[in-house]
C-alpha cells in the first residue's frame, strides 16, 4: 500500500515538474515582447521585379500588340505572402492606375520567393512612358515596400 | 530502484521563495507596465493597476523580470526535484540556458521568427511566440541580470537545503 501510495506521489511530482517546465516557457512568451494584442508578423519586402517579353528575356521597351512578363522577389519571415498588387500607370507620373491587377500567390516554403508571370500579358497601350508598381500583402494584412519599374510602350 | 530525482521529500521553503519571487515579478507587469504591453496580462489575466497604484520598481523594473523569472523557476524546480548539488547545478545551467536562449533569439530574430511553425499562429500563449521574438528587445543588462539570478538562486537552493540537511 505504501510503496503504491509513494509511486502516485512520484508520478505526481513528475506532472508538477512539467508543468513547472511549460509555465516557466509560457511566462517567457507570455510577457516578453511587448504585443498585447495577437501577432500579426512582419510585412513582406519586394528586393527585385523585372519585366520580360514573351521569351523571358529583360526588357523594357515593348511594342502594342506584343507580350510582357514579369518576376517579382521578396521576403518574407512568416512566409505567408498572400496577394500580389500590380498596377500600372500612364503617363509614368499618373498618380491613378491605369489598369490594375491582383494575382493570388502560392503558399511559399522559404523565407525568400521570386514569383513569375504565369502567363503573359497582351499589350494594349496607349504608347509612351508607363510606370509598373508591384506590391505584396501577407496572409494578416501586412503590405510590403511598392517596388516600382518603368517601361516605354511604342 | 531508488529514483535519484525525487528520492526526498519535496523542499517547500524553495518552493514557497521561488512563488514568492514569482508574484512580485508579476507586479512589474500588473503595475508598472500598460497592459497591452504584456500578452499574459491583457490576453489572459485581464486585470492591470497600471496608472492606478504608483509605480513601484521604477528603472530596475525594466530587467527584474530577467532576474526574477529564472530565479524563481530555478527555485520551484529544486524545491519539487530536491535532490544533490549535482542536480542543482543541471536546474540551474537549464533554466539560464533557456532564458539566455530567448532573450538571444530577440537580437537574432530574423532566424528565431522562422523556425516558429505556422500553427502556432491562434493559440493562446504559441501565438504570441512571433511577438516575443520581432517585437521583444534584446537587452545586454538582461541577460547579465538572468546570470545574476542564475547565481542567486544556486546560493539559496544550497544554503536552503543545507539548512534542511543539518537540521
Amino acid at each position: 500500500m505504501k510503496k503504491a501510495r509513494n509511486g502516485f506521489i512520484r508520478t505526481l511530482r513528475y506532472f508538477c515538474l512539467l508543468g513547472v517546465i511549460v509555465l516557466g516557457l509560457i511566462t517567457i512568451v507570455g510577457t516578453g515582447g511587448g504585443g498585447g494584442g495577437k501577432s500579426t508578423g512582419t510585412a513582406p519586402e519586394i528586393y527585385s521585379a523585372k519585366l520580360y517579353n514573351n521569351n523571358w528575356v529583360e526588357t523594357y521597351n515593348f511594342n502594342i500588340g506584343g507580350y510582357v512578363k514579369f518576376m517579382v522577389c521578396a521576403t518574407d519571415p512568416n512566409k505567408n505572402m498572400e496577394t500580389l498588387y500590380i498596377n500600372q500607370y500612364y503617363p509614368s507620373n499618373a498618380t491613378t492606375p491605369y489598369y490594375s491587377n491582383l494575382l493570388p500567390l502560392p503558399s511559399t516554403a522559404e523565407t525568400w520567393e521570386c514569383f513569375y508571370s504565369s502567363a503573359p500579358t497582351l499589350i494594349q497601350g496607349p504608347s509612351g512612358n508607363w510606370r509598373v508598381e508591384f506590391q505584396i500583402e501577407d496572409s494578416k494584412g501586412n503590405e510590403s515596400n511598392i517596388w516600382k519599374v518603368y517601361a516605354l510602350v511604342n | 530502484m531508488q529514483d535519484p530525482l525525487f528520492s526526498r521529500p519535496i523542499n517547500k521553503k524553495q518552493i514557497i521563495i521561488g512563488l514568492v519571487a514569482l508574484f512580485i515579478g508579476s507586479l512589474v507587469y500588473l503595475i508598472d507596465r500598460p497592459s497591452d504591453k504584456t500578452y499574459l496580462v491583457y490576453n489572459i489575466a485581464n486585470i492591470s493597476f497600471y496608472n492606478t497604484l504608483p509605480n513601484l520598481f521604477g528603472l530596475i523594473g525594466n530587467s527584474l523580470p530577467a532576474f526574477i523569472h529564472v530565479f524563481s523557476f530555478i527555485l520551484i524546480t529544486a524545491g519539487l526535484i530536491f535532490c544533490n548539488k549535482r542536480w542543482y547545478l543541471i536546474i540551474c545551467l537549464s533554466w539560464f540556458l533557456v532564458d539566455s536562449a530567448f532573450e538571444l533569439g530577440q537580437k537574432f530574430n530574423t532566424w528565431s521568427s522562422s523556425i516558429i511553425p505556422n500553427w502556432f499562429a491562434g493559440i493562446p500563449f504559441l501565438e504570441n511566440t512571433e511577438n516575443y521574438f520581432l517585437q521583444g528587445t534584446f537587452d545586454l543588462i538582461d541577460l547579465a541580470a538572468i546570470a545574476f539570478g542564475t547565481v542567486i538562486a544556486y546560493f539559496v537552493i544550497s544554503a536552503t537545503s543545507k539548512e534542511r540537511e543539518t537540521s
